[in-house]
């Protein structure tokens, strides 16, 4: 069975635009293939045609007009720029956006469903170098603990690779109540816009599961999110690793 | 001038109004030319910019040209200049836009970027889009 190329790649063909063994594989298959030679040279041959068509000829008075309308005092501002780039940068962030909400949201939705349990930081929209009050509420899976050790891993402003940021470590210890909560607070570093915790029991050490549920805090300026802190929550979320613990 | 107006607005009286409005902003514009690359050029970009305005000023007033005012394809089996004339006024805006400027205007790919605020890349999307669509139109020819 023969592969044809699908027409884009002919097309691209056409405007050399393919490259590499994609160019490679279209050039032989052109060579022995006439129903492709010939989708080839059709879209070469209606580009022609299309040049050459004639196009209607003005009407014979249209100079006539454009003097009556000159004499008439009458100018036109022409537009001598291109336009702005079109909303496609827009509507590419709001893609970007609306996936990154849909992913939070069902983490959300599988934290509860695996029994993980919800992590709560106080306040909410924190400052740099804000202290946090952290409240777990107890996850089946950590049902009988006494101690949780609270892992972080924190990015500043300038860190532009991901996984750049330093690793998950140990940031606070989270001691029961007795009542199903555990609670502790931890000091973020003046220069951390944004941090990921996750919980982990004391002994044995983190579940290192996939899937296992992070936690993000970004810093806040006028009860907004920082600019830089929201940039560090993208990159982040583009090189996520595996685990926060590794 | 009149025929990238002709092509891109896909009606006489556009077009005629593009030649208008280009001839009578002339002076005007005149006075932002940089003298950069050839006068002939720089006119020609002014009447595509002027057309492209018109089409979104139309499309903003949803303005919807007149069938009628489309030529109708031939009959099947007939493909000619005249039906590929035919089959590029029924492609949609976007792609017949794309085609003219690239196809018969020899615009790069990043200058109808330019033109139409869009990136090289979609310009090259829509161009493989209205060869397809032609080649539809057509029949055996793209």
């Amino acid at each position: 069975m023969i592969l044809h190329p699908a027409f884009s790649y002919i097309s691209r063909f056409a405007d050399g635009d393919l490259r590499g063994m994609t160019r490679t594989w279209v050039t032989r298959h052109l060579a022995r293939c006439v129903r492709c030679r010939a989708t080839l040279t059709a879209i070469r041959g209606t580009a022609a045609d299309a040049r050459d068509a004639p196009a209607p000829a003005p009407s014979f008075d249209l100079l006539d007009r454009i003097l009556a309308r000159r004499r008439a005092g009458e100018r036109v501002i022409l537009p001598m720029a291109d336009p702005p780039p079109g909303p496609w940068r827009w509507r590419h962030a709001a893609r970007v956006a609306a996936a990154i909400a849909v992913l939070l949201t069902s983490g959300v939705a599988l934290r509860a469903a695996q029994g993980w349990g919800e992590l709560e930081f106080a306040p909410a929209r924190p400052v740099r170098g804000a202290r946090l009050v952290v409240q777990y509420h107890e996850a089946s899976r950590f049902a009988g603990a006494e101690r949780l050790t609270l892992l972080g891993r924190y990015r500043t402003a300038d860190d532009s690779v991901p996984g750049a940021a330093a690793p998950a470590a140990a940031v606070a210890a989270l001691v029961s109540d007795g009542n199903g909560t555990f609670r502790g607070s931890v000091q973020l570093p003046e220069d951390v816009v944004y941090a990921a915790f996750t919980v982990a029991a004391v002994t044995g050490g983190a579940d290192t599961r996939a899937g296992q549920p992070r936690w993000e805090v970004l810093t806040h300026r006028d009860g907004r999110p920082e600019p830089a802190a929201l940039a560090q929550q993208r990159i982040e979320l583009i090189g996520r690793l595996p685990s926060l613990n590794k | 001038m009149y025929r990238i107006a002709y092509r891109l607005t896909g009606r006489p009286e556009d077009a005629e109004d593009v030649l208008q409005d280009v001839f009578l902003g002339l002076p005007e514009a005149l006075r932002s030319y940089a003298a950069r690359g050839s006068f002939a050029g720089w006119l020609h970009r002014v009447a595509a910019r002027t057309a492209l305005m018109r089409l979104r000023s139309a499309r903003r007033r949803r303005e919807t040209p007149l069938a009628a005012s489309r030529p109708a394809l031939p009959a099947a089996g007939v493909v000619d200049r005249l039906a590929i004339e035919a089959a590029m006024a029924s492609l949609p805006e976007p792609l017949r836009i794309v085609f003219v400027l690239r196809e018969i205007e020899g615009y790069s790919h990043a200058e109808i970027g330019e033109l139409l605020g869009i990136r090289a890349g979609a310009s090259k999307v829509r161009l493989h889009r209205a060869r397809r669509a032609l080649r539809g139109l057509l029949g055996s020819r793209p």
